[in-house]
């Protein structure tokens, strides 16, 4: 079976979670690491959660990296309004784990220099998703510019297309670092974006998480009740509704489907940057989908992922959360 | 069961014709022969093994020409891998194929001498192979039964305002190749815009669990994808231009094609028209017809074999 070796950047995170129960069950998925950053909390609660939601998994084998605590050249983190509210005071809704904070899988190695040892014993490139900042993913390509030709690309969830959160033109992970975006914008190495305005549409129906929450497992309840939560605070925002479908968006989730279904997603191919010095569109993408600017096509270093059929995508998250369930193997 | 060579330089934008034209149980595939096209020789192999282990076609393959017939280069090859990219077809790279130790000219004609009947050649790219076996054994030619070429132009230019990759390739090749007498049936860029594949039409194949299907259904996303990759978001309206399909399909369902003969010729002197691909379109020349050029087809009637 073809299986795509994968190292998995987040910030976990009620999204950042579900990508993990997904990752972890799915056969196709080699992932060889996971590295986390700040982004939708500080760093200690997206580390913590993360080796919890690994172990509840019963993939303590995958080496876990700390990486970033604060974007890669701005003193501090910006975090905006909505990140801790959505992602609730811990990061992870209020969601427990039934065991003492996990710590086995805590590698001693930084993120970057953990990414480094993945792509050194590689046979072949690796693909990077990153989920929250791209902090971790910047530094790597900063302190080992060698390791370019041993990533196969980038896929991200992040980004907006003239629209803004928290700002009024940046999206989140991008607007956690926005020099660190550049990084990986500037470098050349083919980016597949899963902007927000797409994974807006990649939404579990009402009908779909009640489908969830009748899962037994360990992990099914838990992603169950990582749904609710997410849900609680999305609907407040009145995020639950669009193109006229009631539910929840799953950004991340929407990210890791288009690297094992491509088929259910279309996409163009435009030059891009991150803008990174206007206080008005800090951590804009700013994206050529008219081709203004002409460049030759190997110029075009973005492939802007814009639709999703959504209800394929529904489907793949069900089932492959259901492979925790006794006989649960889709 | 119908005898068939296929002459291909394989990388994406044939793999969905080859795939059709290997699954058929009306083809009997006698074998496979590699060029050079856009991609170098050593890919091309590398791609033909991968795709040919993915639809369990077993034959054997045997390695060609690794540069045009008359000259160097027109368009230098370059590395296109099969698997290449993250969103294409997933293949074993440590697939191998069963290599013949001739030559492909050579292969061509020792298998069409040993066929009880006329063999029916399936070319994608360059003709270099089938100049080769025409100008070492003339007698090759009484035993190609047709040759069905993914490649030609009337109207639609890919290269240099005027030129086709098939012809442009080798250009002093197709000439030759075109003016040997065979029964040619040329299957031109314009019959790939002829019949083009909607999104829905591509995307009939999501969820299919045939792993032959699902990798022909990401492979022809992908080919979706890029055919609108320059579209400003929310007007990804373009389809799929099928050229290799309509080839494929051509040794199954002829008579879903529209199909008149011409008199072709390749331009081999002009400033702007150098590996032209002239199909006297206007009768002209008043030269006899060597090409029966596929103009049209239904639609329906193609497509709906895509994902069988």
């Amino acid at each position: 079976m073809y299986r795509l070796p994968v190292i998995i950047d987040v910030d976990t995170g009620l999204d950042d979670a579900m990508v993990l129960a997904m990752a972890c069950a799915l056969p196709e998925l080699d992932v060889r690491a996971v590295t986390v950053c700040f982004g939708n909390n500080d760093l200690p609660n997206t580390l913590r959660n993360t080796l919890n939601m690994l172990k509840l998994c019963g993939r303590e084998d995958i080496p876990v990296g700390a990486g970033a605590d604060r974007p890669l050249v701005r003193p501090t983190p910006s975090y905006g309004t909505d990140g801790h509210f959505v992602h609730g005071p811990g990061g992870l809704g209020g969601v427990t784990f039934p065991f003492p904070d996990a710590t086995a899988a805590l590698s001693d190695k930084s993120a970057p220099d953990l990414m480094h040892q993945v792509l050194l014993e590689s046979d072949q490139p690796v693909t990077i998703l990153c989920l929250g900042a791209h902090t971790n993913a910047a530094r790597l390509l900063l302190k080992y510019p060698e390791d370019r030709e041993k990533i196969r690309c980038f896929v991200n969830m992040g980004g907006l297309v003239r629209a803004g959160l928290p700002t009024v033109m940046s999206s989140v992970n991008i607007f956690y670092d926005p020099e660190g975006a550049a990084v990986l914008l500037d470098s050349g190495i083919p980016f597949y974006m899963c902007p927000g305005d797409l994974t807006a549409l990649a939404m579990v129906t009402l009908e779909e998480m009640e489908e969830l929450r009748r899962f037994r497992s360990p992990v099914g309840r838990t992603v169950s009740a990582i749904m609710d939560a997410y849900y609680k605070t999305c609907s407040s925002l009145g995020e639950q509704t669009r193109n006229g479908v009631t539910g929840q968006s799953l950004h991340d989730p929407c990210a890791l489907a288009f690297l094992v279904h491509p088929e259910f997603f279309t996409y163009g191919r435009y030059w891009a940057r991150v803008e990174t010095q206007s206080d008005l569109c800090l951590a804009m993408t700013v994206i050529d989908y008219e081709n203004t600017l002409g460049v030759p096509q190997a110029e075009k270093n973005l492939y802007l992922v814009d639709g999703i059929h959504r209800q394929p995508f529904a489907q793949f998250f069900l089932d492959t959360i259901r492979r925790y369930e006794e006989g649960g193997e889709a | 069961m119908r005898p068939v060579l296929l002459d291909v330089n394989l990388t994406e934008d044939f793999a969905a014709g080859f795939l059709l034209a290997a699954r058929a149980p009306e083809l009997d595939i006698l074998g496979v022969t590699v060029t050079f096209g856009e991609t170098d020789l050593a890919t091309a192999a590398q791609n033909t093994a991968e795709l040919m282990d993915l639809c369990g076609l077993s034959c054997p393959v045997a390695l060609g020409a690794d540069r045009p017939w008359r000259r160097t280069w027109e368009l230098p090859p370059r590395p296109m891998p099969l698997g290449g990219a993250i969103n294409g077809m997933q293949l074993d790279p440590a697939a191998k194929a069963d290599l013949s130790p001739l030559p492909a000219a050579e292969f061509l004609y020792e298998t069409l001498r040993a066929a009880s009947q006329p063999v029916t050649l399936l070319c994608s790219s360059p003709l270099t192979n089938v100049a080769a076996l025409l100008e070492r054994h003339p007698d090759a030619k009484s035993r190609i039964g047709q040759l069905v070429w993914r490649g030609g132009t009337q109207r639609h230019a890919v290269n240099g305002v005027v030129r086709d990759l098939q012809t442009l390739l080798d250009p002093e090749a197709a000439a030759f190749v075109m003016e040997a007498g065979l029964p040619f049936v040329m299957c031109p860029v314009d019959m790939g815009h002829a019949l083009q594949a909607s999104q829905g039409e591509v995307d009939a194949g999501i969820g299919l669990t045939d792993p032959v299907l699902h990798q022909l259904n990401r492979l022809l996303k992908k080919r979706w994808c890029e055919a609108n990759e320059n579209q400003p978001i929310g007007q990804r309206t373009l389809g799929l231009p099928l050229q290799d399909v309509a080839a494929a399909v051509y040794l199954l369902d002829p008579e879903a094609f529209t199909a008149e003969p011409f008199h072709c010729e390749v331009d081999l002197k002009g400033r702007y028209t150098f590996g032209m691909c002239v199909v006297d379109i206007c009768r002209r020349m008043g030269r006899e017809d060597n090409i029966l050029l596929l103009r049209d087809a239904d639609h329906e009637r193609v497509i709906s074999r895509l994902y069988q």
